[in-house]
């Protein structure tokens, strides 16, 4: 292929996890043509990551649990009768509803009437001492590794930071027969119990508490270094304070080779962000995200734009998927395929359980708000951006020079110029403006969005069907 | 030390296949990234950094992140965690960006 003339679709959506595929399969019942794009090789987003088709799962599999859930929702956009472009990347959203997507060689421009933005979030950076270490490894990815690629980054792990996920994480491990020495959890128990209040969780929590019977979890209890020379061999963790911040005298050190991170996660704004959609920051739903109501089928500032899922705020799949029904019926609404009325008939059950689930989202935001105890983990050569290889003491040298924002510390130290564009250090970045200047996170701000979205090879921003679309929103780029 | 290795239960595997790795043999299965396989293998060094020469290995296993870049058949910067392995590739720990030692971005931040 080499690219495809800009053409027009009704409905697209971007991200084919539990917020993106509901979206689909509701904008389709509704009579809209959807187009729907995902960056993995198949559908179910990272929670419901499938097996690759080579990897065939038996009739009894201890790490297939999610698929009770998982199921309904591919059997239903199945039949929906969406197009679903699977390993597709969308680098880029113009205001004008236009994407730019890359898949498999070429560009491709297109234009959505109306776009449901479902893109996720991933975990929470955390620089503590030796976090870049080969075997310090993500909550999110132990899962990803771990079920959907049937292999353990380890045989004996520490988990530590906050929330489910870390308990999905262990569960994932100790089923896949690695040791899980403990998990340090920065939360008090009272909080953990918060999460209890999830609809439909009974059977969910009987499993991991079956399965961590024999597994310490220590609550109230964090990282303060990882140690190793090629990779990890040691993890310090000690007892918190309510803040996060580890008490003097109370430091236990454990031998592990591997180390889990999980603090919570973050939301990807950044396609919302260049679709020109108003943000705000919310520490309990993850930081930076959209601003949408469910009362307002997930609308945005932007005049078309719905988002839905963790994108959009940090909630958990159930609450991703009720998100996306309602993005759905607005994008359908939007393009005309159904009136007010039928919309807001169709939305009423979805936010009837999106009303259940409002005492555990509060739980939740209590529990996944990062404390500033995070923050001072780092000392001196604590790497904060590991893609510039930027550390603690070079981000504080520029904060006392007087950088202010998350940009003006990036221009001074490149912390937010590598490859992953700011993703693993904004969010710390941020932190330590707080640490050492006293900034709250909407005053220390956030990278502005920028194209690409994310990182693609030259010869696909160089192909020509892209000058007329892009030249205007590249030019401060090339400035 | 033995590190990572693979989950026996639950799934069934096709036809292992072997491709190298800085030289060596590394087995892998049908369905597994070149990331897989190398923690399978053991191998949990995937790149050294630009500027400190530090190991880095597979830290968000989902794209994000881009520590577990490795040069395969020759093309550097490649995300191990996203691309499947393929029989006979070769793979070859990757240093800074993966080009020929550049003196103007060794060493001058230590």
């Amino acid at each position: 292929m080499t690219s495809a003339a800009l053409a027009s679709h009704e409905v697209v959506v971007v991200g084919a996890g539990p917020a993106g595929i509901r979206a689909a399969v509701e904008a389709r019942a509704a009579g809209a043509e959807v187009l729907v794009f995902d960056e993995a090789p198949r559908p179910g987003g990272q929670i419901y990551r499938q097996l690759p088709p080579d990897l065939r799962a038996e009739a009894r599999d201890p790490l297939g649990a999610t698929r009770t859930k998982s199921r309904p929702l591919f059997e239903d956009l199945e039949r929906a009768g969406a197009t679903v472009r699977s390993g597709a990347e969308v680098w880029g959203v113009l205001p004008d509803r236009t994407l730019l997507v890359h898949r498999g060689g070429g560009p491709a421009v297109l234009r959505a009437e109306a776009l449901v933005l479902a893109t996720g979030a991933y975990d929470r950076p955390a620089a503590i001492p030796g976090w870049t270490l080969p075997g310090v490894v993500t909550a999110g990815g132990v899962t990803a590794l771990v079920k959907a690629q049937r292999v353990l980054p380890g045989r004996r792990a520490l988990l530590a930071g906050t929330g489910p996920l870390l308990l999905a994480a262990a569960t994932a491990l100790v089923h896949g027969g690695a040791r899980v020495v403990g998990i340090a959890e920065a939360a008090p128990r009272r909080a953990l119990l918060g999460l209890l209040r999830r609809p439909g969780i009974v059977g969910q929590a009987l499993e991991v508490v079956t399965t961590l019977a024999r597994t310490p979890i220590w609550t109230r209890h964090g990282l303060v270094r990882i140690e190793g020379t090629d990779g990890v061999e040691r993890a310090v963790i000690a007892r918190l304070d309510g803040d996060w911040r580890p008490l003097p005298g109370t430091e236990r050190a454990l031998d592990v080779d591997t180390v889990v991170l999980g603090y919570g996660l973050v939301p990807s704004p950044e396609l919302a962000d260049l679709a020109g959609c108003a943000l705000a920051y919310d520490a309990g739903r993850g930081g930076w995200i959209p601003l949408a109501d469910p009362a307002r089928f997930m609308a945005t500032s932007a005049p078309g734009v719905f988002v839905a899922g963790d994108g959009a705020g940090v909630a958990g799949a159930d609450v991703a998927e009720a998100q996306g029904r309602l993005a759905g019926l607005g994008a359908a609404r939007h393009v005309g395929r159904i009136g007010a009325a039928e919309a807001e008939r169709r939305a009423s059950p979805v936010r009837d359980t999106l009303r259940r689930f409002a005492a555990f989202q509060r739980a939740l935001e209590s529990i996944l708000a990062p404390r500033p105890g995070l923050y001072q983990l780092a000392t001196d050569d604590t790497v904060v951006c590991r893609c510039e290889e930027v550390v603690a003491s070079e981000i504080r040298s520029a904060i006392e020079d007087g950088a202010r924002h998350v940009t003006e510390v990036r221009g001074v130290t490149r912390a937010g110029m590598g490859l992953c564009q700011g993703r693993m250090c904004v969010p710390t970045v941020s932190g330590l403006l707080g640490r050492w200047a006293g900034l709250a996170p909407e005053v220390a701000g956030r990278l502005p969005p920028r194209l690409p979205a994310r990182p693609v090879p030259v010869p696909i921003l160089a192909d020509p069907v892209l000058d007329a679309v892009t030249a205007p929103a590249l030019e401060p780029v090339r400035r | 030390m033995t590190t990572g290795r693979r989950v026996g239960a639950g799934v069934t595997r096709g036809t292992p296949f072997r491709f190298t790795v800085d030289g060596e043999p590394v087995d892998a299965y049908p369905g597994e990234t070149i990331a897989t396989a190398l923690l399978a293998a053991d191998r949990r060094v995937a790149r050294r950094t630009t500027h400190r020469g530090a190991p880095r290995g597979v830290f968000c296993a989902i794209g994000v992140c881009h520590d577990c870049r490795m040069i395969v058949d020759g093309e550097a910067n490649v995300r191990t965690c996203l691309v499947p392995a393929r029989a006979g590739m070769v793979v070859e720990t990757q240093s800074g960006f993966g080009h020929a030692a550049d003196p103007a971005l060794a060493g001058d931040r230590t």
